[in-house]
């Protein structure tokens, strides 16, 4: 049924792991302080003398499971536990709702675990086991007593920024109460040796919009927010809307001219009822590769023309999340904002004039505003979701 | 929502690629390198439902799914961890499987929202809701909503379902006008338990003997009470037609529209957490 007035919804509880910790409040001072936890991982399959920098979830969190699945399934849960403890909302509350899980790896590091033993590592492991997508997110419902419809996304890196969009409809149409979304990428070999193998990944340091990117740093990450259609406290961050749609140049490129991704940032403007004028800072997905970052620029400056507002990126500080950024790059931002300030893209030194585009480079002091985050990914896709703190 | 195309494809899994790479190339006019049987599959379903029209460029697509592109995770895998050498690009690139659904919208000049989704027994009933999601919010004219898998060659699945075992995708097209239609996709209701499902089937809202059909995760030994909640309906059995493959309640429910004229079917079906789904299908 849908409801006269479309509802209101409110990001309510929250819980990350990154590379720079497990407690949010650890996680902001890190990125008020340019922290930058990267550990360099060789290629021991293919070639160990050579190797990439990957930002991994810090080595006492993550050692406290003994194996690959039960630190895969560990954390995931430990997660969602955590953010559902923030929400302040029962198990009674949360049974009925939607939960939307957004990945890009899925649980293939389980599937790694399993070709690198010896006794289970014959040829067609996957396929003598494979049970589906959505098993994890079905796991979660299992676990937490949810009832509510599960719905798994894998639409490369904005699968958990989709899983937020579609959530935040429900609720806005009256569809659901309360949805857990998720976003969660694990370390795995496909991964890390798939994006080498597409020449992406930075052999140096993150450094997004700079003349001198080189790259893609990747990063394992989970995060789980509960969104709602009840407020809990003043301070609570609202998604106001958002957009996606489907860039048609390439399966792996967006049309650097930025068309297509401008007019979802548009369309999430519009769809939140926001002008470009009113929008206080940028989020932008900013992966550090050439074509992404020129893209993006190109983009933005189609939408707000020369005068934008404060533009910055998250993946110095943890990496490259893929499917995981939606959830993740939403709780620091808003993190961030809750605690004062407009994170910086560290790294950043050297504007490069094709892009036009000069990031944050300190700490901004930030309040009350609305924002737009953008993320952007494989097989075309493009989401904008705009939120605001304002009451 | 209203129903302006249907498709249901099967291949046996054992059939050469070849043949589905020229199947799409007449629908499209388009030769797709470096796509696998996943992409061949979802393109030719998809292109088969909008039958020769131009789809609106407002067309969402979603592709769902519960395992993806099998094959490409499998070789890429291989190429890891027997060959020992880093996986080909594209092999790569098309374990993501959303690549399928990119696909479908370059070939069909869509703008439009593009999703790649699982669930666990329920997906195709899923993409349906994301669907309506987005046509209510205006993001969206129409939709391409399709169940795709490739049959899963494990020893578990050729032992329950030996030569039964198929590639399967199926596809609606849709929209919420309903000049031209050929059916709807009337509602879609969730339950977490047996009683609370029957009862919400006792309730609804449905012609005097509607076609019952019952997905893969409901027991044989379920059925009576099903029936016996609308003693004068009909059971479509299929499951037996249509046989396995992860998009088999994608396969009954696209199925229905050819050949039931009048008709309106419940599909139920139930995950292993014991959660009910039920979908109903009106064709005109």
């Amino acid at each position: 049924m849908q409801p006269d007035v479309e509802q209101s919804v409110f990001v309510r509880g929250k819980s990350a792991v990154c590379a720079l910790g497990d407690q949010l409040d650890a996680i902001v001072a890190g990125m008020r302080d340019a922290t930058i936890n990267v550990t360099r991982i060789a290629f021991e399959i293919t070639d160990p003398e050579a190797g990439r920098p990957y930002y991994l979830m810090p080595g006492g969190y993550r050692d406290r499971w003994p194996d690959v699945e039960s630190r895969f399934h560990g954390v995931l849960l430990e997660t969602v536990e955590k953010a559902v403890a923030d929400s302040g909302l029962s198990a009674v509350d949360l049974a009925g709702a939607g939960i939307f899980l957004g990945s890009t790896s899925m649980n293939i590091p389980v599937f790694e675990a399993g070709y690198a033993d010896e006794k289970t590592g014959a040829r067609d492991y996957f396929t003598q086991t494979a049970s589906g997508f959505g098993v994890i997110a079905a796991a979660v419902a299992e676990r937490f007593g949810i009832h509510g419809p599960c719905y798994t996304f894998t639409t490369a890196c904005t699968s958990s920024a989709n899983g937020l969009l579609y959530a935040a409809s429900m609720i806005e149409q009256g569809q659901l109460e309360h949805a857990l979304v998720i976003g969660y990428d694990m370390f795995n070999l496909v991964g890390f040796y798939g994006f080498e193998s597409l020449r992406l990944l930075s052999p140096t340091v993150y450094r997004p919009f700079d003349k001198r990117r080189d790259g893609i740093i990747m990063g394992e990450a989970c995060g789980a927010v509960i969104l709602t259609a009840r407020r809990g406290s003043k301070g609570d961050f609202r998604i106001l809307g958002g957009a996606n749609a489907c860039d048609t140049a390439n399966v792996a490129l967006h049309d650097t001219g930025g068309e297509v991704i401008a007019g979802v940032m548009k369309a999430a403007m519009y769809a939140g009822k926001v002008q470009p004028d009113q929008v206080t800072a940028i989020k932008a997905h900013a992966t550090g590769s050439y074509h992404n970052d020129l893209t993006e620029a190109n983009a933005i400056r189609m939408v707000f023309g020369d005068r934008h507002a404060p533009v910055t990126g998250i993946k110095p500080f943890v990496g490259h999340t893929v499917g995981a950024g939606g959830v993740l790059e939403l709780i620091l931002f808003t993190e961030c904002i809750r605690a004062g300030f407009l994170p910086p893209t560290v790294g950043f030194q050297e504007p490069d004039k094709e892009l036009s585009i000069t990031p944050l480079m300190t700490p901004a002091p930030a309040g009350a505003g609305i924002f737009m985050l953008n993320y952007f990914g494989f097989g075309g896709n493009c989401t904008t979701l705009m939120i605001t703190n304002e009451d | 929502m209203y129903v302006h195309g249907t498709a249901v494809l099967l291949r046996a899994p054992d059939d050469a690629q070849t043949a589905l790479v020229d199947k799409v190339r007449q629908q499209t006019g388009l030769y797709f390198r470096r796509v696998n049987r996943f992409i061949l599959l979802s393109l030719a379903g998809a292109h088969q439902c909008v039958a020769g029209r131009t789809p609106d460029p407002a067309t969402m697509v979603c592709l769902t799914t519960e395992n993806g592109s099998v094959q490409d995770t499998e070789t890429t895998l291989g190429q890891l961890f027997h060959e020992r050498s880093y996986p080909k690009p594209y092999n790569f690139i098309n374990t993501m499987s959303n690549t399928a659904a990119f696909y479908i919208a370059q070939s069909m000049k869509l703008r439009s929202p593009n999703i790649t989704l699982a669930a666990i027994q329920f997906a195709f009933e899923r993409g349906l809701e994301l669907a309506r999601t987005d046509l209510n919010r205006g993001a969206a004219e129409y939709a391409l909503v399709g169940g795709v898998d490739e049959a899963v060659l494990s020893e578990a699945n050729q032992c329950r379902f030996g030569d039964r075992l198929v590639d399967g995708s199926a596809w609606l097209y849709l929209s919420r006008h309903k000049t031209h239609a050929s059916g709807e996709i009337a509602q879609i209701r969730s339950f977490s338990d047996t009683r609370s499902a029957l009862d919400g089937y006792a309730k609804m809202d449905l012609p005097a003997d509607p076609v019952l059909a019952f997905g893969i995760g409901i027991a044989d030994a379920e059925h009576g009470q099903w029936q016996a909640v609308r003693p004068g309906s009909r059971v479509l059995d299929y499951r037996g037609r249509y046989v396995y493959s992860g998009s088999s309640a994608a396969c009954g429910i696209c199925g229905f529209f050819k050949g039931h004229e009048g008709q309106t079917l419940v599909h139920i079906n139930k995950d292993r957490l014991g959660n009910y789904t039920l979908l109903t299908a009106t064709v005109y």
